[in-house]
């Protein structure tokens, strides 16, 4: 090796295994480097050949790692761990925010990818690919981007608190896991709401553990984000072409989805074979009782853990009001993952809740609160009585209650127990 | 029995050496190794030593340092004594005085060259 190979091999070391904020270590590096130029020179100028002074002036040096571990001790002072903790909670925020844009779209991109695949295949071969979208996949999201931005987090920590300390990153590593993972645990606990699924409280489970990850993995030298950059242009490049090219493949089936649709609606709109689980209509024409829902088809949308409070007002419209008693408001299970056919679960046997409903002249009125199924994205509302013959029928036309089941860990926890 | 090693009789005089060299004059490292063994073979600092005392003696206010352009090379960092660092000086050298004077005494011979024991 050269003697400015040597020398360069050298500082290169030096740099690694110093812990310093980057203006300080830069200079302690030139000084250093300085330091070599002199007594080189020095020693040329007495007769030693340059190969061999600079190994001398090496060897005099000492091991770099030593030299940089020295150097980074006498640079420390009491008040580093506050400019430390303060580099922390920056670079937290900004690493944070950052790595929260970038994991979103990411797992956009791919959830597009994913989906426009799945239509693609489901178009030319046939086969069912990706279904029931929601909730399942809009509470995995979360899930995916708090772990990535966990990880990301803990990897950027380490080497740069470090070197604001001024110690060794395997020094720093155990307070910032300590401390970031109990952070992580609350967030992931209480922190952070989602539509809830067994993946995503997994996911969102693991968020300590991505973050200990990325602290244990931290290395000086190339920033993660820098290894990444070779990698994410292409993927990204790959992953929009492969969204467009599905797209496109999707389009050709377009006309026979079209007439799919079509026929099953005609199928879904039956409310006497859909929910003939709560009871037959009484009429379908002329439903007894019209349901007053305010702003929005279906009433105004919730959103929350629970508990959800649903009030139905209505009137009775037909002239024998005498025929039916023992009014009831009743909210049954929709099916799991949303609204995209009939509005009853097929296997519901029996109401979340039922409440009676009061009568005033005409007007009829009832209010029930229950806690809502942590995978239903609605309920179907029935108002039910007993006809003059005795037997269970319903009054009102097919309505629901539409509900976003959206809380933290610790809420889904508690839902799944109740 | 061997005589006890002069890297051992050197050990916590670093910080005196090298204050006491930038007492006169702004020196950068380099030179600082050679006025400190000029002054005699038994003064064979480490030079893996020197750096990280320079820049704890900075840290500590005794030292300041500052970068100085040459036309014929890179820049270099240069070291002279503060005002606190003329006081830390006069103390260890004080401190200094007083060790020797007392070993002196222990081990046989003052700092006149006198005969203490026998």
């Amino acid at each position: 090796m050269r003697s400015d190979e040597l020398r360069d091999a050298y500082l290169d070391r030096l740099g690694d295994a110093l812990h310093l904020p980057p203006g300080e270590g830069a200079e302690a590096i030139e000084e250093i480097a300085g330091h070599l130029e002199a007594a080189v020179e020095d020693s040329v100028r007495r007769g030693t050949p340059p190969d061999v002074a600079i190994e001398q002036a090496l060897a005099r040096l000492g091991a770099p790692d030593r030299l940089a571990r020295d150097l980074t001790a006498a640079h420390r002072r009491p008040k580093h761990v506050l400019e430390a903790a303060g580099a922390a909670v920056r670079i937290t925020v900004v690493t944070g925010l950052g790595a929260l844009i970038g994991a979103w779209l990411l797992v956009v991109v791919g959830a597009v990818l994913v989906a426009v695949v799945g239509q693609a295949v489901e178009r030319l071969a046939g086969v069912t690919a990706v279904t029931d979208w929601t909730p399942m996949v809009d509470g995995l999201l979360p899930g995916l981007v708090g772990a990535i931005v966990a990880f990301v987090v803990g990897r950027a920590l380490v080497v740069p608190v470090a070197a604001r300390a001024r110690r060794d990153p395997d020094e720093v590593r155990l307070p910032i896991a300590t401390v970031g993972i109990a952070v992580a645990v609350w967030m992931a606990l209480t922190g952070v709401e989602a539509q809830w699924n067994p993946w995503t409280a997994l996911i969102m489970a693991s968020m300590p553990a991505w973050f200990g990850f990325g602290v244990w993995t931290a290395r000086p030298g190339t920033s993660p984000l820098d290894r990444m950059h070779g990698w994410l242009a292409p993927a990204l490049l790959v992953a929009v072409a492969g969204s467009v090219g599905g797209l496109a493949i999707a389009g050709l089936g377009s006309g026979a989805a079209r007439t799919e649709t079509f026929e099953d609606v005609g199928t879904v709109f039956d409310p006497s074979e859909q929910y003939a689980a709560i009871g037959p209509f009484a009429n379908v024409d002329h439903p007894p009782v019209e349901l007053h829902l305010g702003d929005g088809t279906f009433g105004p949308e919730l959103s929350g853990p629970g508990p959800v409070t649903v009030t139905r007002r209505g009137t009775i419209t037909t002239s024998d009001a005498g025929a039916y008693d023992a009014l009831r408001l009743e909210i049954w299970p929709a099916p799991p993952g949303g609204f995209n056919g009939p509005m009853l679960d097929p296997r519901a046997t029996e109401p979340v809740a039922s409440a009676p409903m009061t009568r005033d002249g005409r007007s009829v009125r009832g209010s029930l609160t229950f806690w809502p199924l942590t995978d239903r994205q609605g309920y179907y509302v029935a108002v039910t009585a007993r006809d003059a013959a005795g037997d269970r029928v319903q009054l009102a036309w097919p309505d629901a209650a539409m509900w976003t089941w959206r809380g933290t860990v610790l809420d889904w926890v508690t839902a799944l127990g109740r | 029995l061997s005589p006890l090693p002069r890297s051992q009789l050197l050990k916590g005089t670093t910080d005196l050496l090298v204050l006491a060299v930038l007492e006169h004059d702004r020196l950068h490292g380099y030179e600082i190794l050679q006025r400190i063994r000029g002054n005699g073979a038994a003064l064979s600092l480490s030079e893996g030593a020197l750096y990280p005392t320079l820049h704890r003696l900075e840290r500590d206010g005794a030292i300041s340092g500052r970068w100085e352009t040459s036309d014929s090379g890179p820049r270099r960092r240069s070291y002279g004594l503060t005002d606190a660092g003329r006081g830390r000086l006069a103390q260890s050298r004080a401190a200094w005085e007083e060790f020797v004077r007392d070993v002196g005494a222990v081990a046989g011979r003052t700092e006149d060259g006198i005969d203490a024991v026998g």
